[in-house]
């Protein structure tokens, strides 16, 4: 049997770990971005010189040997399904008995054909990191788009190298779409305090070039014009599915796959960020573009892509980590952005420094659902277990020491968290 | 203009964290590293081995130039004026001193980092300087109340014994002290805390590393290929200074069978008896010893047991045990290991490749605490289930080399008997992964965990 899997990142790397740990079968990795598997969101690290790129590949070079994965390193423009065959952009052709997608994403546009513009990028690739060292030596300004978690990442990489910028955002709070009104707030407020020059509610809507079709500036609706000759445009990603639209592979969005991961066409599978569930499990998106979901994805599908009968895709209680400047974030279950029945909240916030603990509950039968911290760090497992066993809030409250995991001596604010509810409740 | 500014800015700039190392010539190995790699080495060798050069006065005659400095500050301390050995711990204390608040700044959001460090900094001020030169001020023996066997690799040379009994009840104290320290205290702090309440809390070599290493501490190999070389050279390191020790007290006792309450004999029978325990321990091997390999097992069984022979066998022959001649390897460890790995290498090589190169290779205190920790501690680090972007942060920030990514990624918790628990890898990862623990309470099931 012969398995191969077009993409090398954490989903398709995870596939063929974990289909080697219990079979012999033919495993063939293909990726046209760099030879081996390296971690996508370390790359602003290797820009800010805190490691260097051989620092950010997860396993030692002999990895793939030892472990008999075969590493192509091409890009897949066609899939032969009659034949179980794919084709390279050099014309070699593989077949295949199973064939695995794990595509991942591409920078989204924002539709004004801004990306053939000379000077304007977003940060998703290896090459996007390349060209992004090649122009920063060359540049007087540039402009970051979208106040998301990838253009929060380029202020932090900017500000390290002292390049000057301007950071376009068009909500009024950073992170107000995914994050709760006060966390949005602290963040927002870790943001200004860091001295970068964040501009709120603005929307870009058009760019202008020179004569070489190189980017000169922006322009916001609010009709300020900005001299840029760096733009990153960081508004979301979307999985990197154009080219299958000529295959049979059903795609909408992302590559459709039922509960299994297993597209249109049974022997081929799709993983990570290219997938979109036609039946998400409740409470999930159809297309999720995490590390943490690639990888479950993965370590699943290279369980079960050979077995009869194996049990569908489970996600398990969703959790999440970032860091925004010294910031860390951390979210288990389900934190909504904003608090209507049936949810109800208990929020700690510490009145000097960065550092928020946050539980959510379902108020009709108090039942712990979900906890989000900024500053302080809480053990998965706990959470999880809490969420799992749909204990009371009045229950995981008392216990919540449990839950942290900050290193040793740290100041600890359970007992706040606790005041705070009671006094609520009385 | 600009730039000169721009670098004094970022000199006082300590918040930065580790950003640039890697483009900066002091910290990549680039030619600033090399030139004080080549000063550090000089500076090592010429103070070991021609201190004249520095201007130490030739017996009696008054120092000069850069030792003179140090006089009057030596007078004030002991009495005396400065020898070479003065200026070297004074210096050292100082930038302890100096680099200790350097990196309680840079770290000043974790309490853990906070206390350790001002720990680091009060026993070498305390204990290895101001101390030893209140004892001696006084006409005691001096000595550095925290440095134990084998890292004092000299507390069981003959010398340092009479000097001991020889010195009343003081004496007596330092002598009962230093072996409960080896073979009481640090064994059962190393059980509750694992080997980091003496590398990274206590220990002044751990003290140098920590503070003035800081800045290299990502120049660390960590391949599998340094591992092997670690274990290769720090074990075999850690068998010497034992032989060594065994030779100089054989040769000891040979002199003064009876003259003290422990005799020579009383000594064959302790030796033989640690030899036996040792060799039992192998072959017993309970739950706790399994991750070891066969072919290690075996080796060592087979090396204590050539050894029980043979040491029985040139004792009742009536030769010096093993028939090496004591003398001849002290003057060897001393040199080779004293003086080039620990100093010259330890230290100067801290731009090259990292600061805890003797702390890693060769310290047979390490070795010993490592072992413990490998398998009889509560200490290791937790990883916080699948949190992990596999960023490598931890592993190029981990100053003893370990690959702690390798086990985060797969949610496996670190215990490794090289981790001096510096707790660098969990401040330094961006997502909240990793946590020095000591066996907390199992959380599933309330029970203690190893
Ligand atoms: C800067 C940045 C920071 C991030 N930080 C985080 C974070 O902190 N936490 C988090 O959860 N997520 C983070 N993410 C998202 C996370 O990196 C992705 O969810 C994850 O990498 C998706 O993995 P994947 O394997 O599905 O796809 P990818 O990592 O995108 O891998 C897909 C690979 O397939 C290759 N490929 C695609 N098509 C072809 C073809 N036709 N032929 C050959 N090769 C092909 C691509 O070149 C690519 O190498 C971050 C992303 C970025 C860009
Ligand atoms: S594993 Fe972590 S705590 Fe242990 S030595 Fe390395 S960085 Fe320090
Ligand atoms: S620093 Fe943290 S996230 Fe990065 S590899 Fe280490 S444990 Fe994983």
């Amino acid at each position: 049997m012969h398995i191969v899997i077009i993409g090398n990142g954490i989903s398709g790397v995870s596939v063929a770990k974990s289909l080697r740990e219990y079979s012999d079968d033919e495993i063939t990795i293909v990726s046209s971005e760099n030879i081996s598997f390296f971690s996508r969101p370390a790359l602003m690290y290797v820009f800010m010189g805190k490691m260097r790129f051989k620092d950010i590949l997860p396993f030692p070079s002999d990895y793939w040997v030892r472990n008999k994965i075969k590493q192509v390193y091409g890009a897949v423009k066609e899939i032969d399904a009659e034949n179980q065959s794919i084709v390279l952009d050099d014309g070699g052709v593989l077949s295949y008995d199973k064939l695995v997608l794990a595509l991942g994403s591409q920078p989204k546009s924002l539709g004004l054909g801004e990306f053939n513009l000379q000077g304007v990028q977003g940060f998703y690739s290896l090459q996007d990191l390349e060209k992004l060292q090649d122009s920063t030596n060359k540049i007087k300004h540039a402009s970051i788009i979208g106040g998301g978690l990838i253009g929060v990442e380029l202020a932090e990489m900017f500000v390290s190298r002292g390049i000057s910028f301007t950071f376009w955002v068009r909500e009024k709070w950073f992170g107000s779409n995914f994050l709760p009104q006060e966390e949005a707030e602290m963040v927002t407020n870790h943001l200004i305090s860091k001295n970068i020059n964040i501009k709120f509610e603005r929307e870009i809507i058009g760019f202008e070039a020179d004569d070489s079709n190189k980017v000169k500036s922006v322009e916001s609706q609010s009709g300020e014009k900005v001299n840029s000759d760096l733009v990153c445009v960081c508004i979301g990603v979307e999985p990197k599915v154009d080219w299958l639209k000529s295959t049979d592979v059903q795609t909408k969005a992302g590559v459709l796959v039922n509960a299994h991961l297993q597209t249109n066409i049974p022997s081929i599978y799709a993983v990570g960020d290219c997938v979109e569930c036609i039946d998400p499990v409740h409470g999930r998106k159809s297309i999720e573009t995490l590390w943490y979901t690639g990888r479950l994805m993965g370590e699943y599908l290279g369980k079960n892509i050979l077995p009869e009968n194996s049990p569908p895709y489970e996600p398990g209680i969703y959790f999440n980590s970032a860091k925004f400047f010294d910031l860390e974030y951390q979210i288990y279950g389900d934190v909504p952005t904003s608090f209507s029945e049936p949810y109800g909240t208990v929020f700690w916030k510490h009145p000097t420094k960065d550092k928020s603990i946050r539980l959510v509950f379902d108020a009709k039968n108090d039942e712990f659902i979900g906890c989000c911290v900024l500053g302080i760090r809480f053990r998965q497992e706990v959470c999880e277990k809490w969420i799992r066993e749909k204990r009371k809030i009045s229950e995981v409250l008392p216990l919540l020491s449990e839950a942290n995991f900050d290193s040793e001596f740290s100041t600890r604010y359970e007992r706040e968290l606790l005041d705070i509810y009671n006094n609520t409740v009385i | 203009m600009t730039s000169i500014l721009k670098w004094s800015q970022s000199l006082f700039n300590f918040e930065v964290k580790n950003e640039g190392v890697w483009f900066k010539s002091l910290s990549n190995r680039g030619v600033i590293g090399w030139i004080l790699a080549l000063f550090l080495t000089f500076g090592y060798i010429t103070l070991y081995f021609f201190p004249a050069w520095l201007g130490l006065g030739a017996k009696g005659m008054p120092n000069t130039g850069f030792i003179a400095w140090f006089d009057p500050i030596s007078l004030f301390f002991n009495g005396s004026a400065a020898s070479q050995w003065f200026v070297y711990g004074f210096l050292y204390t100082l930038i302890i001193l100096i680099m200790g608040v350097k990196f309680l700044i840079k770290y000043k959001n974790n309490n853990y980092q906070i206390i350790r460090t001002i720990s680091l900094m009060f026993f070498q001020l305390c204990f290895a300087f101001i101390i030893p030169e209140i004892m001696a001020s006084l006409n005691q023996p001096a000595m550095d109340l925290k440095n134990m066997w084998p890292l004092n690799y000299y507390f069981f040379f003959d010398w340092n014994i009479k000097k001991l009994l020889s010195s009343g009840y003081f004496g007596l104290f330092l002598m009962v002290w230093g072996i409960a320290l080896t073979f009481i205290i640090s064994p059962v702090l190393t059980y509750f805390y694992g080997k980091r309440w003496y590398c990274s809390w206590v220990c002044g070599c751990g003290g140098l590393a920590e503070t003035a290493g800081d800045p290299f501490r990502h120049l660390s190999d960590n391949s599998e290929t340094a591992w092997k070389w670690e274990r290769r050279i720090i074990y075999p390191v850690l068998f010497l200074v034992c032989l060594m020790t065994l030779t100089i007290l054989d040769s000891f006792f040979r002199k003064n069978p009876e003259t003290y309450w422990i005799t020579f004999s009383h000594f064959k029978v302790i030796i033989l008896l640690l030899l036996a325990g040792i060799i039992a321990l192998g072959i017993w091997q309970k739950g706790w010893l399994k991750g070891v390999s066969k072919w290690s097992k075996i080796g060592f069984i087979s090396l204590g047991i050539i050894l029980f022979v043979a040491i029985a066998f040139s004792w009742s022959y009536q030769k010096p045990v093993l028939l090496i001649n004591a003398l001849k390897l002290r003057e060897w460890y001393g040199f080779y290991v004293g003086a080039i790995f620990s100093g010259i290498i330890g230290v100067g090589f801290y731009p090259l490749m990292g600061s805890r190169v003797w702390c890693r290779f060769g310290c047979p205190m390490a070795a010993i605490l490592g072992i413990q920790q490998r398998f009889f501690s509560r200490f290791r680090i937790t990883v916080n289930g699948g949190q992990c972007i596999s960023c490598g942060n931890c592993s190029t920030y981990c100053e003893m080399g370990i690959d702690v990514r390798a086990y985060a990624q797969k949610g496996e918790n670190i215990v490794r008997a090289s981790c001096v628990g510096c707790g660098i890898c969990a401040e330094v990862c961006p997502r909240g992964v990793l946590k020095l623990e000591n066996g907390p309470l199992s959380l599933e099931d309330g029970k203690i965990r190893f």
